[in-house]
């Protein structure tokens, strides 16, 4: 088991004020089996009242608005969470079936049957999952800035590099394609950044976390923020409001071990 | 119905002020078409009907400005025109006035349509007339609640007000609308401006010799909202 | 992911009537001959009561413009706005025959709700294997957004809209089912209101049932829901295809007519806020948006129409919705085939009335059925909607049968075949004489604390003698639909 302290900051500029801000901020670590908060403190400013909020996934957040008129929305998060593996026993038959960003390609069912003829069988277990997550992080690069919250996982591995949320997007294409239920996770992971993204695939009974990006099986270091079928689904931060406005959104966040 | 958003209020308002606009205007126009048909320089009457109502000369003759100001759809100061948006402030209403209220506007939009190729315009425009009598009759019988029915005369009375001081009417009926109007805005919960009230009651205090800051009414009038 | 919502320039969703896929022939038939002569018909397909609805037709669509009873379209991407054509020879439906029709519809709506509950709870109906998942969970109707939501009283489907039509054999078939935001109600309502002015005697001498109580039907509905505050209509705009139906059924039920800028949610509740700045506590939404542009936050992130929040509270329980999000599950065209599994799942009995002949190409059975008599069945793509994606077999040569088998064959999940059923035509006014024309029969079947089915009915035609489509926006029309008391 390990102790985490973590911090989250989410800073949103816009250049002119605007009004009727609503908002959803999702970045309380998830209670579940295996991960437990110890102490979590959550502040926005301007300041608000917050009501915690649930969706059709599982995931609890905080919704809020700000009606008079600003032009910056700060939220800071901070807190302590033990986590040992997590371990979720529930399958939701959605994550069978395709989503709006994981529709596969004819490259990426390529891909698979590529991986598929070099194991000799379909991949069905940890051992054909590793060799994909390990082919997958081999064929697609790391570069940050050339996709965008937008893209799918077939536009990203077409142009063959991206970030996290790519490879995520990329591999649980992949998995489901091959009749594996997976599914998308936001978290954060050791260090100083951004928040991170990773796959979580059903295993003989359970979902076991996949990172493709470092090509390594989630541990207890990573902290699990929200899931769904995608991206759009395990949004962090989601809001609207009324006023034109240009936006920049400017996230950090930092995990320490404790002990 | 009793609850009304923002955006209805306005509608309220506004469908009030372009029904009164239809037929205030087109009750004038009579009267300017009556005048014409015996002048010499029939030019002058219509080009001084525009002025006092502030809109464009932009017609090439009489016959020009009969059409287009009565029905033209593109001129949007036409009678037409003021209909249609009478209409459009109306069918979003209709929880409001009800069916039957909002019918006469209906009606009042298709009559002028109908009169559109007509040889008596007068005769065939009276209808107009009638359907907006029968909206404002139906609106007092059929609409319970007085706050909707406040809003809408709030704008109708200000819009009468507008135009009678614009074409002349005698200082009796000004008064007159004048009261109608304050009566009505001191029962609505729309913000107004209380200093302009005071002013344009200041105005029209001065009996006849009103006229003499006309342009300042106007302008008091237009600035209460 | 940020999005801006920018004020103003709102999006409009056009509404889409649907296509009737059968084909049927022309001759005059005797089980209508049947019912009319209970109207004391003594002229080929006009009774006189029928005749003196004819006589009045001017005065009627007189009337009809002067109320307004119009529908949007959007041409050259302009928004116009038409009357709907109107057929004074209504569709006749016996009190025996809509008795039946009446129980029908109440099992089949009462399931459609069972098993919408289910699958946004349980899943009890795909664990035992009644239905496979991928019909269910691959769909685009299904929405996880709502899983795990339990409306007020657990109802899903307060409004359906079931499409039927009655073969040469008197069977009816049900069409499909429309759960989401079926329209159309309102017409038969003020035709009636209308007719009776223009055509009093009509309705001396013949019984009909009053259909003019469809108002308060909806408002008890909308009241058995409420969870406390007022009942709104929620209409996306003036330039909505329906907008007239949504005014109309406003003022007729004494709920507000509510633009999506009138609503705001606060502290997990919604209100409406009034123009003096008091805001009233919401307790219905009776939302004429569809749901993907309900709530920017929960759905479609760039909706410009819809309410930040809305799904929050009404997960929260604090406010109804009528119909729930997500009922698009249950009509879906690959669903539908599953029925009357449902209504034997959850209610134990057999189904009362009939699909048409359905055979889903994802069972290898059936698959084979549909290879082998292809050309007369009519094939549908189920994630098409609107009457797209609908072919007639009869009606394409042997290349293009070849290339269906082959797209049947590697995409099974996509389609159903059905038989093609031989329908009732019905007599229109053309001119001086009656023709007959494709018609279906849109029932409203209506959900609050006991489930209802509207005396009436919405009965589209097609004006077009070899068009199936029945489509207000491709030019067809409605007749009021007349059920008899006795």
């Amino acid at each position: 088991m390990k102790k985490l302290k973590f911090r989250y900051e989410m800073e949103l500029k816009l250049d002119r004020p605007v009004r009727d801000h609503h908002f959803r901020i999702r970045c309380k670590p998830m209670e579940a089996e295996g991960q437990h908060c110890e102490s979590f403190l959550c502040r926005t400013w301007p300041e608000t009242t917050l009501s915690l909020v649930e969706d059709g996934f599982g995931n609890h957040g905080f919704a809020g608005v700000i009606r008079q008129p600003h032009d910056s929305l700060t939220v800071t998060a901070e807190g302590i969470v033990c986590v040992k593996a997590v371990l979720d026993t529930q399958l939701h038959p959605m994550y069978r079936f395709v989503s709006a960003r994981t529709v596969p390609s004819a490259q990426i069912s390529g891909f698979l049957r590529e991986v598929e003829q070099e194991l000799g069988r379909p991949v069905s277990d940890q051992e054909g999952l590793l060799v994909l997550m390990d082919r997958l992080h081999g064929r697609f690069l790391y570069v940050p800035g050339v996709t965008s919250v937008r893209t799918t996982a077939a536009e990203a591995f077409a142009g063959g590099c991206g970030v996290c949320q790519d490879y995520a997007h990329i591999f649980i294409s992949l998995c489901r394609l091959g009749g594996i239920p997976a599914r998308y996770v936001a978290g954060l992971v050791p260090g100083e950044g951004a928040t991170h993204a990773w796959a979580e695939v059903w295993d003989q009974g359970a979902w076991r976390g996949y990172d493709p990006t470092h090509n390594a099986l989630v541990d207890e270091t990573y902290i699990k923020l929200t899931h769904g079928r995608d991206f759009v689904d395990g949004t962090v931060d989601k809001g609207c409001f009324l006023g034109y406005a240009y936006q920049m959104q400017q996230i950090y966040a930092k995990v320490e071990e404790l002990e | 119905m009793g609850i009304i958003s923002l955006e209805k209020s306005d509608h309220l308002f506004w469908l009030g002020r372009y029904a009164e606009r239809v037929f205030t205007t087109l009750d004038s126009f009579f009267r300017y078409f009556d005048r014409m048909l015996d002048m010499d320089d029939a030019e002058v009457a219509y080009q001084s009907f525009c002025k006092e109502l502030s809109i464009p000369n932009s017609y090439k003759d009489q016959e020009d400005f009969i059409h287009k100001y009565l029905f033209s759809q593109n001129d949007p100061n036409s009678v037409y025109s003021n209909m249609l948006r009478a209409f459009d402030n109306a069918v979003v209403l209709r929880d409001e006035l009800s069916s039957k209220t909002l019918s006469y506007i209906q009606l009042a939009l298709d009559s002028i349509e109908r009169a559109e190729d007509s040889q008596a315009l007068v005769y065939d425009l009276q209808p107009v007339l009638d359907d907006l009598f029968a909206f404002w009759g139906c609106l007092d019988d059929n609409v319970e609640d007085e706050e909707c029915r406040n809003i809408i005369k709030c704008g109708k009375y200000l819009e009468r007000l507008d135009l009678y001081m614009r074409l002349g009417y005698p200082y009796r009926s000004i008064e007159k609308e004048y009261n109608k109007f304050l009566n009505r805005l001191h029962k609505i919960r729309i913000g107004y401006n209380l200093s302009e009230v005071d002013k344009l009651s200041e105005i029209i205090n001065l009996g006849d010799d009103w006229r003499s800051r006309y342009q300042e009414a106007l302008l008091a009038l237009c600035n209460i909202f | 992911m940020y999005i801006t919502n920018k004020v103003k320039a709102l999006r409009f969703i056009p509404g889409v009537f649907f296509c009737i896929a059968n084909a049927s022939l022309h001759d005059a038939e005797s089980s209508r001959e049947e019912v009319y002569s209970m109207l004391s018909i003594y002229k080929r397909g006009c009774g006189r009561s029928m005749r003196e609805l004819v006589e009045h037709m001017e005065g009627i669509n007189r009337l009809m413009a002067r109320y307004g009873v119009k529908f949007g379209i959007y041409k050259h991407n302009e928004f116009h706005e038409q009357l709907f054509p109107f057929d004074p020879l209504a569709r006749v439906i016996t009190a025996a025959e809509f008795a039946f029709l009446e129980r029908g519809l109440t099992q089949r709506v009462k399931a459609l709700n069972c098993f919408l509950a289910d699958i946004y709870g349980e899943k009890k109906i795909v664990k035992d294997g009644v239905i496979p998942e991928d019909f269910i969970f691959s769909s685009k109707g299904y929405l996880p957004q709502c899983e795990g939501i339990k409306p007020p009283k657990n109802i899903f489907s307060h409004i359906a809209g079931i499409d039927l039509v009655q073969a040469k054999d008197r069977e009816w078939y049900i069409l499909e089912d429309n759960l989401r935001i079926p329209s159309g109600a309102s017409y038969p309502m003020i035709a009636r209101e209308l007719t009776r002015q223009a055509s009093p005697r009509t309705f001396t001498a013949n019984h009909i049932v009053d259909n003019r109580n469809y108002a308060a039907m909806l408002k008890e509905v909308m009241d058995a829901v409420n969870t406390g505050g007022i009942n709104v209509v929620l209409t996306p705009g003036r330039y909505n295809a329906a907008f007239f139906e949504h005014s109309y059924l406003a003022e007729r039920s004494g709920a507000i007519l509510a633009m999506p800028q009138d609503l705001f949610v606060e502290d997990n509740r919604l209100y409406y806020r009034q123009y003096h700045g008091r805001q009233l506590q919401v307790g219905t939404v009776y939302r004429r948006i569809s749901d993907e542009y309900l709530d920017p936050l929960c759905f479609e992130p760039d909706s410009l129409i819809g309410v930040p929040g809305i799904m929050d509270v009404y997960r929260s329980g604090n406010v109804a919705l009528v119909n729930a999000p997500g009922n698009g599950v249950a009509d879906d065209k690959g669903v539908y085939y599953f029925v009357p599994h449902m209504v034997k799942y959850y209610l134990g009995e057999e189904a009362i009335l009939k699909n048409a002949p359905t055979y889903l190409a994802f069972y290898e059975k059936d698959r084979n059925f549909i290879l082998e008599h292809l050309e007369r069945l009519v094939v549908k793509d189920v994630s098409e909607a609107g009457g797209y994606g609908v072919v007639f077999g009869s009606e394409l040569t042997k290349e293009k049968l070849e290339d269906l088998k082959k797209v049947i064959c590697r995409e099974p999940r996509r389609f159903i075949a059905q038989e093609v059923i031989d329908f009732i035509d019905l007599d229109i006014v053309e001119g001086d004489t009656a023709v007959p024309r494709k018609a279906d029969l849109r029932a409203f079947v209506l959900t609050g604390d006991t489930t209802r089915v509207w005396a009436s009915g919405l009965t589209r035609f097609s004006r077009n003698p070899d068009s199936f489509v029945v489509n207000s926006s491709q030019g067809g029309g409605f007749k009021d639909t007349w059920v008899l008391s006795r």
